[in-house]
């Protein structure tokens, strides 16, 4: 086979390998995209409580936190300075989410009016197909929600950043 | 008596095209460095100098691989073109992306409307893309558009092929590095700790 003919056909080759790659990656996104979530909603039995909630009548704010991410636990901390000087601040709180075992101590450095719970059997990922730390999840009163905002977000604002 | 024939002395005359495509790229190279240098220190990096020199290697290392697709790409379409024969233009053609990564790290200063249209919405963004396709597409603007179109000129005259085939080329290659960036992006989300 003469050198030509050999770089052609690597050529080709590679490309194959490509557009193999290409239509795996296309395929696992599709698959990824295609599973269905449970809407979120706050139903506290899911969760095992780490600090109880001291309010509980309004609306309650909580933050997807894993306790090695900086940037979620920043934003919890923004949070709570955002709402603090509010005349009724709803009840900010944390969920440990892709913590395996029970934390031994919580200390997030701010007060939780709704409390901390550790996600133990894995509700934020696998039933709410949730990912992304540091998201906000809005509920009302009876745990219905009204928004998930991503980290630097205040979440009853439109978009606005903090 | 004897006759001499004396052979007229033949030197190859200089390629000047190649020789000023080769300072060119050698001159992008240089600009890459000075805005990834930049945007470091906009962005506050450790050590600024570290920083873009890694992130010139990495231009490079892209720029090789966008190189062996292309060969692979026209080998495909018929067309003998050598890895070297590409990869020196397709380095110049980035010279446009250099003015964008300039943009879109504050360095460049310009009215929000203009920095959009130029470097696309990564220019005005405030925070991460909220999912893969703004991700994907979070770099197009007229300055992505031009580079396309250098690359697709420049490879045309690399390959003796036509225009609108190097464009081709050119745009699908742009296209499934998106489509990758965008499904990549998403299967990734939450696996890291960005925010």
């Amino acid at each position: 086979m003469s050198a030509t003919a050999r770089r052609e056909r690597f050529a080709t080759l590679a490309l194959a390998l490509m557009a193999a790659a290409l239509l795996a990656l296309g395929l696992a996104w599709w698959r990824d995209g295609a599973r269905e979530f449970q809407t979120p909603a706050w139903e506290p039995a899911r969760f095992v409580e780490l600090e109880p909630a001291t309010s509980g009548s309004g609306e309650r704010w909580l933050v997807a936190v894993n306790l090695r991410c900086p940037h979620c636990q920043a934003h919890l901390r923004a949070l709570a300075r955002s709402i603090a000087s509010r005349p009724q601040p709803p009840a900010l709180g944390a969920i440990i989410v892709d913590q395996r075992s029970r934390p031994a101590r919580i200390d997030l450095g701010v007060p939780l009016a709704a409390g901390a719970w550790w996600d133990s059997s894995q509700v934020w990922r696998d039933a709410w197909g949730r990912r992304v730390y540091g998201e906000t999840f809005r509920f009302d009163a009876r745990g219905r929600l009204l928004s998930a905002t991503p980290a630097g977000t205040l979440p009853d604002s439109t978009g606005s950043r903090m | 008596m004897s006759t001499y024939s004396i052979a007229p002395a033949s030197v190859p005359a200089p390629d000047l095209d190649e020789a000023r495509l080769r300072i060119t790229a050698l001159l992008v190279a240089t600009m890459w460095f000075d805005v990834l240098y930049g945007a470091a220190q906009t962005g506050r990096a450790h050590a600024p100098a570290i920083v873009a020199l890694a992130g010139l290697v990495a231009q490079l290392a892209f720029t090789a691989a966008e190189a062996t697709v292309a060969v692979a790409g026209w080998s495909v379409l018929g067309r003998r073109v050598s890895w070297s024969a590409l990869g020196t233009p397709l380095l110049v053609a980035s010279a446009a992306e250099t003015l964008a990564v300039s943009i879109a790290s504050g360095r460049a200063h310009l009215p929000r409307d203009w920095a959009l249209v130029l470097a696309g919405p990564r220019a005005i963004a405030t925070s991460a893309p909220p999912h893969g396709l703004a991700a994907a597409f979070a770099a197009t603007g007229v300055l992505a558009l031009v580079r396309v179109l250098a690359s697709a000129w420049l490879q045309s005259r690399a390959a003796r092929a036509g225009f609108i085939t190097a464009l081709g080329l050119v745009l699908a290659m742009w296209l499934v590095s998106r489509l990758a960036a965008w499904w990549t992006f998403d299967l990734l989300a939450g696996r890291s700790f960005r925010p």
